[in-house]
């Protein structure tokens, strides 16, 4: 196991996600030879790409599953494009195919799981999205971290999962898995739940829909120096340029200032 | 006895002409009046609790509801009522969860909130086109959702879902049906333009106040407030 993870600390693995959409030019672009140059100039080993609805399928991408869901998390570069993400799906088809596996699973590609229900059954660990009671789950998630001896491990669960979950974790624990150091989970579409895990991000925009105004968004956020943003065609020099210590963490904004407004217009007092 | 007959139908198209007349005049100047009091603050000595619609996009439109929510006073605004797109099944559970927090932290017993589900008027990708239609559907079911509400106080943040909504409560100002409050915040997406929900309740002057995150597009359209990111 041991040698195991000396090997997986050099893997650095990069995860590509166009959610459910079909974002062709994005899985073509990783596919150019200029891309994956630059990717494997700055050290990144492995690309993992979820292909969703899109009918390019790439001629050869090596991933190693397990590294990305265990190992290697930290130093992954997550490349989302803007688009909803059947989160859920993905990780669990990740974590099904993990399973059983010995380490290195090589994977070219995938789209989305047909069954969740199967991969469901398979899974040591499942992860959902649902924010919603995202903080009530961090509160959790941060005891069960100490109790554990996890050392950071932050993910999005569903309410109704989570036992399951730090049950499964557990299990993998006694069985001698320690590697377990963190997993961070994101939605596609919100780039602001990355931005928040302060994760290098680049977005690359979908030219092909239709009044993509998340893409005025990344712009923003990218002048602004929270993120990178590239189109398909300018990738490989984005990642080639790309000065990752010069990105500035960004603050959660808050909305007090707009329910002051809305209190001082109904005549409420202020306090 | 032809002409006399030719004459009472005559009279009777006066009068008929005179009452149409008449009442789109009074109903232009009821609206002209209600468009002037439009973005006009309520000064009331003690402001009673105030019932409020909140209307729940989806995804990120929620996310950022519910984060005002979360600094709003809960006791100012109630009862509350919920409404989400038939087609969003995450939202309305958010906020339920939420209203369970309030009656956990504040152990308020029977909180006075209400979830409904609306058919939503245009949906993401779906052509400007065939939206024609199903907003005039969504309108209609919108209708009968505000009778029953009536709300004081309308918070959206797009998209289209909140439209038809607004639109009523509108109506029911010119109507002297039931005065309310609308406040609309542009989803923290929109930095250059205006979604189209925006830039409708904008131009129309349907929103009493008008929230942006960035300030670029508080320059752009003057009467926005720039509050910042809610995110």
């Amino acid at each position: 196991m041991g040698d195991t993870a000396d090997g997986l600390s050099s893997k650095r693995t990069v995860f590509v996600t166009v959610g459910t959409t079909c974002f062709d030019a994005l899985v073509k672009a990783m596919d150019t030879l200029e891309v994956q140059r630059e990717l494997s100039r700055r050290g990144y080993t492995h690309l993992l790409i979820q292909m969703g609805r899109g009918t390019y399928e790439p001629a050869k991408v090596y991933l190693t599953l397990v590294e990305w869901l265990f190992a290697s998390s930290f130093s992954a570069i997550v490349i989302s494009c803007s688009s909803e993400f059947l989160f859920s799906e993905v990780v669990m088809l990740l974590v099904g195919k993990s399973l059983g596996e010995d380490g290195s699973v090589a994977v070219e590609y995938f789209r989305f799981s047909s069954s969740i229900a199967d991969h469901l059954r398979s899974a040591s660990l499942v992860i959902s999205h649902a924010d919603q009671e995202l903080k009530c789950i961090m509160k959790q998630l941060e005891v069960a971290t100490v109790k554990r001896s996890i050392l950071e491990f932050r993910l999005v669960p569903s309410l109704q999962l989570l036992p399951s979950l730090l049950f499964h974790v557990q299990r993998r624990e006694e069985n001698g898995v320690k590697k377990i150091k963190g997993l961070w989970v994101m939605r596609s579409g919100s780039i602001f739940e990355t931005l928040r895990l302060a994760k290098p991000l680049i977005v690359v925009v979908n030219e092909d829909l239709m009044d993509n105004h998340q893409s005025e968004l990344a712009e923003e956020l990218a002048e602004r120096k929270h993120l990178y943003c590239a189109h398909p065609q300018t990738l490989h020099q984005v990642i080639a340029c790309m000065d990752l210590e010069s990105l500035l963490p960004y603050h959660s904004g808050d909305a007090t200032p707009v329910a002051k407004l809305i209190n001082r217009y109904l005549g409420f007092p202020e306090d | 006895m032809l002409i006399l007959a030719m004459e009472q139908i005559n009279q009777t198209c006066f009068y008929l002409m005179a009452l149409l007349t008449i009442s789109v005049a009074i109903i232009v100047i009821r609206a002209l009046y209600v468009l002037y009091l439009t973005g006009k603050p309520h000064r009331t000595k003690s402001p009673q609790p105030l019932s409020t619609l909140i209307v729940l996009g989806s995804g990120g439109h929620t996310a950022e509801m519910m984060n005002l929510l979360s600094v709003l006073q809960m006791d100012r605004f109630t009862p509350r009522f919920y409404i989400a797109a038939a087609t969003d099944n995450m939202s309305l559970q958010k906020a339920r969860v939420f209203e369970d927090s309030l009656v956990d932290k504040k152990g308020i017993k029977g909180v006075s909130a209400q979830f409904m589900q609306i058919y939503r008027s245009r949906e993401v990708g779906q052509s400007y086109v065939t939206s024609v239609w199903t907003t005039l559907h969504a309108t209609a079911h919108a209708l009968w959702l505000m009778i029953r509400i009536r709300p004081q106080v309308v918070l959206c943040n797009g998209p289209g879902t909140c439209i038809p909504l607004c639109m009523i409560a509108f109506l029911f100002k010119i109507l002297g049906i039931r005065w309310s409050s609308i406040f609309y915040v542009e989803s923290i997406a929109r930095v250059r333009r205006l979604s189209l929900s925006g830039f409708l309740l904008y131009k129309l002057h349907i929103a009493d106040q008008f929230f942006v995150q960035w300030p670029q597009l508080q320059r752009k359209y003057p009467r926005a407030h720039y509050v910042g990111c809610l995110m």
